[in-house]
């Protein structure tokens, strides 16, 4: 086996180890994902589980106890959160520890740490009630409240955000990781508890590690057996289609520089064969700063700050974004869009199709040099089956031809205008 | 002739460092890293937004329009060819760049043609191609991005706590200038600047990946004969005169975000310094915010337990030469009950000490931290420039932490601490 390729272990129960053993790094990283369906009326008390989690064990049942053990362990990174992968709302603990080669004679810190996640994921402190904590509870959701509400603060995050949220209206991917403000005030900590249980007992695990030996994917196995005999079925995710008349939507804040964020949607997606073309078409559009929106609506035009795309692969939506000045919303929009007709027209010089080979190749070999990005590829690719070496992706994009890129840009389909601006349109800032 | 390189070996962390001096004794550091795929380098200059008053090599004292650094930046890449940029994107290669206070970095990283992106990168900062029309493009651009950031709360929370803390450093502006600072930049500027500036005595090349240490100095002396530059004297930079007193307490904005945001910061008051003496500096000063707001500080718990504080809670040091300073910040609704309980938290420490056994798992975390930063090679390539640029090693951090002692770091607490140097930045919501 390769270095840095992961070795599946199928436990019983649902549970997958995909463990890449490694020698080049320092640290030894594990992310346990539990994926649940992204689903309306559950995502807020989902999303409140692994924040309830992250306050304490029943061994270590403050955050500063936690911390204390942390800091024992020569800097371990102890995490928990929910992500969305696809339409699937992901709740993760994460453990990141130094390896003992590397720290005085004597000192431990791996074996201990992937204890302690253990215990972070399924022995949680908990009340005289058996439940999680309510004084717990409640101040999570008020802290989730916060982080709900601080999303407006990042203007280019909350814009593409505010996209997808008007493009997937009534798709499971509308909705944020997060869960919704209105539904804190209803949950308490009984159903946050019911939802902790209902996911360690049913839902899919993945769990993701890097670094180590070999033997040390047998110890995450044995630290992940949930002792369970099944698990619930994921469903797919949906594929969504673009209105016949795209949406076009403006928001008014006190902002200096506008955000245009444009959708598209196209039924091309992870595991399908035309999906490298895909990767490659964003590319060559807007993953690169020899790309056209790169080079033609910032370098040539001088209209933005930042152009990219980006491309969501589970879903199936190539996304636009922007930062422009206010006053030129209408050049801005149709510099942009004559890009994406080039696409679908079939103008792709020749470098820009070798550029963009280079880049994703670049891309792509970069992140088995990162314990996290190694992480975060393969909880991708594993959820519409097993995770692809680097190798195996480099060579799907090898083999796509300009013809293939030609014939997705027909393939993607103008869905949603969405644009930030000042307060008072057209007004000079 | 090839510059001598030579090996130094970090037992520890198994680490090798290789080092070259160039010509006008320009360092070149390789940090090898067995088994990786992706190499960084980076090209750095001594010369950040702070440096905006200096005399050049046998020339007159200059004042020079703020935010010119970072313009400088942006002008590199335009090259006769084209966008050096997009060569660089060709070539597989991901390249950027960046302006701090007191550096500008140029740095590429790939897996691919190394040799062919580390020539380019030598060559496109040795070798401007200015003209007036490529600056009135980049003024348009720049102009964006400083709006961009003024969008940002958290950009403009820290511009307020450096304008209540420093009444005259030349930190205390924004690294980008103003959209009207910009204004005044003019080309034949930009190429004063860089004369001055972007000489290999000032300068730094730092390699880190799986790449033969002697093949790097080899390109870097070819590429610095390449653009040959007269030897010269050191260049003189205005010294700050900054008091220890604060500007003002306290700096309001209000902007369009969901709950008030706070920074409460503490100033640097302990005199320049530079080499070992600032990195022991810097991690005393870690340990006091630690000992004082870490999570696993009881006063931290607290706060938190209490609802003062929430997770978007962080505090850090940022220490250079002749300026620094210590910020603990996050969203608050009651931004004075914060500031008031921290300030309570502040008394309390100075007067009880450290505890010794907080010291010891702290310098126990610093030391795991420290290796586990090995993974990065752009954390290593930033830490190798600016070591070098501050006069201390990335490899004697080891030895300077076990030498901590808790009397240092107590006298360290009682000094920075100061309840008298202290500012509050708060930006408000705004409808």
């Amino acid at each position: 086996m390769a270095e840095g390729a992961f070795v599946r272990r199928d436990l019983q129960g649902g549970v997958r180890v995909f463990h890449a053993p490694s020698k080049k790094f320092k640290t030894v990283a594990v992310r346990a994902y539990l994926h649940a369906p992204l689903l309306a009326e559950m995502a807020t008390r989902t999303a409140l589980v692994p924040h309830a989690l992250a306050r304490g064990t029943r061994a270590l049942p403050t955050l500063g106890d936690l911390a204390r053990r942390c800091e024992e362990l020569y800097g371990a990174g102890l995490g928990a959160g929910a992500a969305k992968i696809g339409e699937a709302q992901s709740l993760y603990v994460a453990v990141e520890a130094v390896e003992e080669r590397f720290l005085p004679k004597g000192a431990r810190a791996v074996a201990d740490s992937l204890g302690l996640l253990r215990e972070l994921l399924l022995d949680p402190a908990r009340g005289a009630d058996k439940q999680l904590r309510a004084d717990v509870v409640a101040q999570e959701k008020e802290n989730l409240a916060h982080r709900i509400q601080a999303l407006i603060n990042d203007k280019i995050r909350y814009a593409s955000m505010r996209t997808i949220e008007e493009m997937c209206k009534g798709e499971p991917f509308g909705l944020h990781a997060y869960g919704r403000l209105e539904d804190l005030p209803k949950i308490d900590a009984a159903m946050v508890t019911a939802r902790y249980e209902d996911l360690v007992a049913h839902a899919p695990v993945d769990v993701f590690a890097v670094g180590g030996d070999a033997s040390l994917g047998d110890e995450i196995a044995a630290a992940f057996d949930l002792g369970r005999r099944e698990s619930a079925k994921l469903p797919q995710t949906t594929l969504g289609q673009a209105p016949k008349e795209p949406h076009r939507i403006i928001e008014h804040q006190p902002v200096d520089q506008g955000k245009l964020c444009i959708g598209y949607r196209t039924p091309v997606r992870l595991g399908d064969s035309r999906h490298g073309a895909l990767v490659m078409y964003n590319g060559i559009l807007g993953g690169f700063p020899h790309s056209k929106l790169f080079r033609n609506v910032r370098e040539k035009a001088s209209l933005a700050y930042y152009a990219s795309s980006r491309y969501e692969s589970l879903k199936g939506i190539v996304m636009i974004s922007s930062g422009i000045e206010p006053q030129r919303f209408d050049d801005a929009l149709r510099i942009t869009l004559e890009q994406v007709s080039d696409m679908a027209a079939g103008r792709i010089s020749k470098d820009e199709f070798t550029s963009t080979v280079s880049g994703l190749r670049n891309r792509l070999r970069s992140a088995e040099d990162s314990p996290g990005a190694m992480i975060e590829l393969a909880a991708e690719e594993s959820m519409v089956g097993a995770p692809r070496t680097v190798d195996e992706r480099l060579d799907a994009i090898s083999r796509v031809t300009d013809a293939d890129v030609a014939a997705v840009a027909r393939d993607v389909h103008l869905d949603t205008i969405y644009f930030l601006t000042s307060a008072a349109e057209g007004a000079s800032t | 002739m090839s510059a001598s390189v030579a090996k130094r070996h970090e037992p520890r962390l198994g680490e090798d460092l290789f080092e070259a001096r160039l010509v006008h004794g320009m360092p070149v550091f390789v940090l090898t890293r067995p088994g990786y795929d992706k190499k960084y380098a980076s090209f750095a200059t001594h010369y950040g937004s702070v440096d905006s008053r200096f005399r050049r090599p046998g020339g007159d004292w200059v004042t020079v329009p703020d935010g010119i650094a970072h313009f400088l930046e942006h002008q590199m890449f335009a090259q006769e060819y084209g966008d050096a940029f997009e060569r660089f994107s060709e070539y597989g290669a991901s390249a950027n760049a960046f302006t701090s206070y007191t550096n500008t970095t140029y740095l590429f990283s790939c897996t691919d043609r190394f040799t062919d992106s580390l020539r380019l990168l030598l060559d496109f900062v040795q070798q401007p191609y200015f003209t007036d029309a490529g600056t009135n493009k980049e003024r348009g651009i720049i102009q964006q991005e400083i709006r961009m950031y003024r969008d940002n709360p958290g950009w403009r929370l820290s511009e307020g706590l450096k304008a209540a803390l420093f009444q005259r450093h030349p930190f205390r502006l924004d690294i980008a200038g103003t959209v009207e600072s910009v204004e005044a930049i003019t080309t034949d500027l930009l190429r004063m600047c860089w004369d001055t500036f972007y000489h290999p005595s000032n300068m730094v090349l730092s390699v880190v990946g799986d790449v033969d240490p002697a093949e790097v100095v080899d390109i870097a002396e070819a590429a610095l004969a390449a653009h040959p530059r007269p030897g010269r004297s050191l260049i003189e930079r205005a010294t700050s005169d900054e008091p220890k007193d604060i500007a003002e307490k306290r700096n309001e904005s209000a902007m369009a975000v969901a709950r008030p945001m706070v920074a409460l910061g503490f100033k640097e008051t302990a005199g320049a310094t530079d080499g070992e003496d600032l990195l022991v500096r810097e991690m005393a000063t870690e340990i006091c915010l630690e000992a004082l707001c870490g999570r696993s500080s009881p006063l931290y718990n607290r706060l938190y337990e209490s609802g003062l504080i929430d997770p978007s809670f962080s505090a850090y040091y940022h220490g250079e030469k002749d300026f620094g300073l210590s910020v603990l910040t996050g969203e608050a609704d009651d931004p004075d009950k914060f500031v008031d309980a921290w300030m309570a938290g502040v008394q309390d420490l100075v007067k009880q000490g450290i505890d010794p056994a907080v010291f010891d798992r702290q310098k126990r975390r610093m030391a795991g931290e420290f290796a586990s930063s090995f993974n990065s090679p752009e954390a290593l390539s930033y830490a190798l420039n600016a070591t070098y640029f501050t006069g201390s090693d990335l490899f004697s951090y080891g030895r300077l932490l076990d030498g901590l002692t808790l009397e240092h770091v107590n006298a360290r607490l009682r000094q920075h601490l100061d309840p008298s140097r202290t500012g509050v930045s708060i930006v408000k919501p705004k409808g």
